[in-house]
């Protein structure tokens, strides 16, 4: 398997079924949860009471606890993705994926995928993926699939990469 | 003048109706929120200079109809994001304003429990289609099993 620190390590044209790739481990504190669920602009009440943020307000849905944003998850496997196919996935990538199970505040999740299908075409090859977050426990909590494309044969890397 | 209490409860919108939408304009210190709760500091979200890309968690997580000004749940009551499709379409750039619509398209009952589909799609202030989102949640609490009373 390939570890993908963040952005550094697209797929090679060689990239076939079978192959997997890791994000990098995210730990999802207190302070991460309400920076990405706590509202914009930031006022007085600051963050914004939901789910995510306010214990008081998650017992009150019969919830165990606050958890993290399932959005949340959608970020990690979206820098896993770009760091695959470049930063030109963010403007033609998709996926589709599910959430069974919760994340709880201070869990570490991983994004994984692992090439299911490759097609040659014009100039570009097209790749599925399936696509999981897992937690500290090998526990999936978000399943999917996911699709992006690579020009084939790869120019060399810029900057912007 | 009607206040939150007067608007439909979300959970009770069916398909063909919508929420209205939200707009909003990407800065610079918005952008950069979403980098430190991802953890995922990369250059191309910072260019201050030439308008950086707006980090995909931020169009994700403002494409819930939760922000949309119509949105109203009881007390005791949220939506709970099951599933999600995303495609993105076109370059999200800083210092631009979006619009996102909510546009409901279904709702179903499985094993129990409610579900309802929202689609939304962002667009900048050039009319570019950014990102098409559907999104499907289920409710907890109030008459919902989950709730207190459920």
């Amino acid at each position: 398997m390939t570890s993908l620190a963040a952005g550094t390590q697209r797929l090679s044209e060689a990239a076939d079924v079978g192959h997997e790739v890791a994000g990098p481990d995210k730990t999802v504190t207190s302070l991460r949860t309400w920076l990405f669920s706590g509202g914009w602009p930031p006022g007085e009440e600051w963050p914004d009471k939901n789910i995510h943020t306010d214990l008081e307000f998650a017992l009150d849905c019969n919830l165990p606890g606050r958890n993290a944003a399932g959005a949340m998850m959608e970020g990690y496997v979206c820098e896993l993705m770009t760091g695959m196919f470049g930063p030109e996935w963010l403007t033609s990538g998709s996926y589709s994926v599910k959430f069974i199970r919760t994340v709880d505040i201070g869990d570490r999740v991983t994004a994984r995928a692992r090439i299911t299908a490759r097609r040659p075409r014009a100039g570009r090859v097209e790749l599925e993926a399936d696509l999981w977050c897992e937690n500290q426990r090998g526990d999936r909590v978000m399943v999917g699939t996911g699709a992006g494309s690579i020009p084939y044969p790869l120019p060399p890397r810029t900057g912007e990469d | 003048m009607g206040g939150a209490a007067d608007l439909k409860r979300a959970d009770l919108y069916e398909p063909g109706e919508s929420f209205a939408p939200v707009q909003f304009t990407v800065t610079d210190e918005h952008n950069e929120t979403y980098l430190h709760a991802e953890e995922d500091i990369h250059p191309r979200y910072l260019d201050r200079e030439g308008g950086g890309t707006v980090h995909p968690a931020l169009l994700i997580n403002r494409s819930h109809h939760m922000g949309s000004p119509d949105f109203r749940l009881d007390p005791g009551m949220a939506a709970v994001l099951t599933h999600s499709e995303v495609s993105f379409m076109g370059d999200a750039r800083v210092g631009r304003t979006f619009t996102i619509t909510f546009d409901v398209t279904d709702t179903y009952e499985r094993r129990g429990r409610p579900y309802q589909v929202v689609e939304s799609l962002v667009m900048d202030d050039t009319g570019a289609e950014i990102l098409l989102r559907t999104a499907t949640y289920t409710h907890m609490g109030g008459p919902y099993p989950g709730g207190k009373d459920g």
